[in-house]
């Protein structure tokens, strides 16, 4: 019985490659780590194999199973809960009906939803302004013309901010055109030792090309804990095809974090290659040099 | 020791290949609003990833007169759908333009030829969906990109006027438009005989 059952999933699996409905691909992300020009780490930051099935009925696209599993040799760091492990199944409806996404995903706040953070160096604020990037829930997501709309209810797994981020519930509406991209979010969580107390945040996000450019900003405000700021992150192309990026973000909350980066990357087929500096306002660990390989199969 | 040297030698693959020119696999980012320009009646569409054979690899790189890049194992191909019938198709392909890469969709139709009395590919709009070009504007106005429609994969390509100031990137987009109209030829059309 086991058997006939692991030969159904298998002809399924490979009936779907024949009829193109499934996409497999991976990636490796090694990287050569500085700490305070002094202390020297390498590290498999991660490695994925990424699978992607569509289901399409005579109507078109109806469902997108998406399993991306990873390894690294820091599996349980912020980092990697930050970037890896998605999850998730999309119920897509007809053109401009909802879709719904249930699984593990990034959270559809500010920045995160638009911009791709997975291989960048360069410190991000989501980190310090919301303790929370990827968790398990349910989202229904769409757009009205220019108009886009995520809302998500999450469990507030994989925060890397416990006590705050339980059953956090995320909201963003975005607008969406040739001159520009911004968006506006919500996320209001409560506090897993104190039911009475809720973490809110609100944020600005804008992305604008002023070509080469592209340039992209956020700001976020909350209350319990209080804090407020905001990030900038400028894309720009440097000489030969090596593309540059600079950022800076700053976060008050008790204390004032501060960090700017620069991170400059070659892509070649298979293979990207990357340097990045990164100054954060820590007492320890306040600049890292890293080098990074990536890999992509 | 290894990791040491991997790190070495990416140091020098990146000082060796500086001019080389990436173009690559290629997604559609905003199908849900971009089908609206591209196919005013369409209600759905179905994602396939094509694949290909070495002889098919070869035919490819013979129509198109260059070598496909060793990171284009497939490519990504749309069926447009106006309820349960047929009514286009889309691909899409990133490439190098002057300042980083121009990603290119591309819808064709089909349209019934007279002389040939039998039906034919044909474009029917061309959309940039990301670039970084200075002269962006340019680059994706109907002046330019409208140059594209009504070709097949038998047409020529050389009377399309370049944008001034960025004729690199405007030579890239039709390279690109081209590799993808191919593309559809020998791993859709053909299949299909």
């Amino acid at each position: 019985m086991k058997y006939r059952f692991l030969l159904l999933i298998c002809s399924l699996f490979f009936s779907s490659i024949m009829f193109g409905a499934v996409d497999i691909n991976g990636a490796i992300d090694a990287r050569l780590e500085i700490t305070d020009f002094k202390d020297m780490m390498y590290a498999l930051h991660g490695a994925e194999l990424n699978i992607k099935y569509t289901y399409a009925n005579e109507g078109g696209d109806r469902l997108l199973a998406f399993v991306q599993i990873p390894y690294s040799s820091h599996i349980n760091s912020d980092m990697f809960l930050e970037h890896y492990g998605d999850a998730y199944l999309i119920v897509k409806g007809s053109l401009k009906q909802p879709n719904i996404r249930i699984g593990r995903f990034d959270i559809p706040f500010g920045l995160i939803k638009t911009f791709d953070s997975h291989t960048t160096l360069l410190p991000q604020l989501f980190d310090k302004s919301l303790g929370l990037k990827k968790d398990i829930g349910a989202e229904v997501f769409g757009f009205y013309k220019m108009l886009t709309y995520d809302v998500s209810f999450t469990h507030g797994f994989n925060s890397f901010d416990m006590p705050r981020n339980d059953k956090p519930i995320t909201f963003r509406l975005g607008l969406e055109t040739d001159a520009i991209n911004c968006g506006v979010s919500y996320l209001n969580t409560t506090h897993s030792m104190d039911d009475m107390a809720n973490t809110k945040r609100i944020g600005l996000d804008i992305e604008k090309n002023i070509n080469p450019f592209v340039i992209r900003g956020e700001a976020v405000l909350g209350k319990d804990p209080d804090g407020k700021g905001f990030s900038v992150i400028i894309d720009f192309p440097v000489f030969l095809g090596i593309d540059g990026r600079g950022s800076g973000l700053i976060w008050k909350e008790n204390t004032t974090y501060q960090a700017y980066g620069l991170e400059l990357r070659k892509e070649m087929f298979f293979l990207t290659v990357g340097f990045g500096f990164t100054h954060t306002s820590e007492i320890t660990n306040k600049n890292l040099l890293v080098f990074q390989t990536i890999v992509k199969i | 020791m290894k990791l040491r040297l991997l790190f070495i030698f990416n140091i020098l693959f990146l000082i060796f290949n500086f001019s080389v020119a990436h173009a690559g696999v290629c997604i559609w980012r905003f199908p849900d609003k971009d089908i609206q320009t591209l196919f005013s009646k369409a209600t759905g569409y179905k994602t396939e990833v094509l694949t290909y054979s070495k002889p098919e690899r070869v035919k490819i790189e013979s129509l198109l007169g260059a070598k496909l890049d060793d990171d284009e194992t497939k490519f990504n191909l749309y069926r447009i759908y106006k309820d349960t019938t047929k009514i286009g198709l889309v691909l899409t392909h990133s490439v190098k333009g002057q300042y980083g890469a121009i990603e290119v969709v591309v819808g064709l139709t089909s349209k019934y030829d007279t002389i040939l009395k039998s039906h034919k590919t044909v474009i029917g709009n061309v959309l940039i969906q990301r670039d970084r070009e200075i002269q962006s504007k340019d680059l994706r106005s109907s002046k330019y990109l409208g140059q594209f429609i009504g070709k097949t994969v038998k047409s020529k390509f050389d009377n399309i006027t370049l944008v001034s100031g960025a004729e690199k990137s405007s030579q890239a987009i039709i390279f690109s438009v081209r590799k993808l109209l191919i593309v559809q030829k020998v791993l859709d059309q053909e299949r299909k005989k």
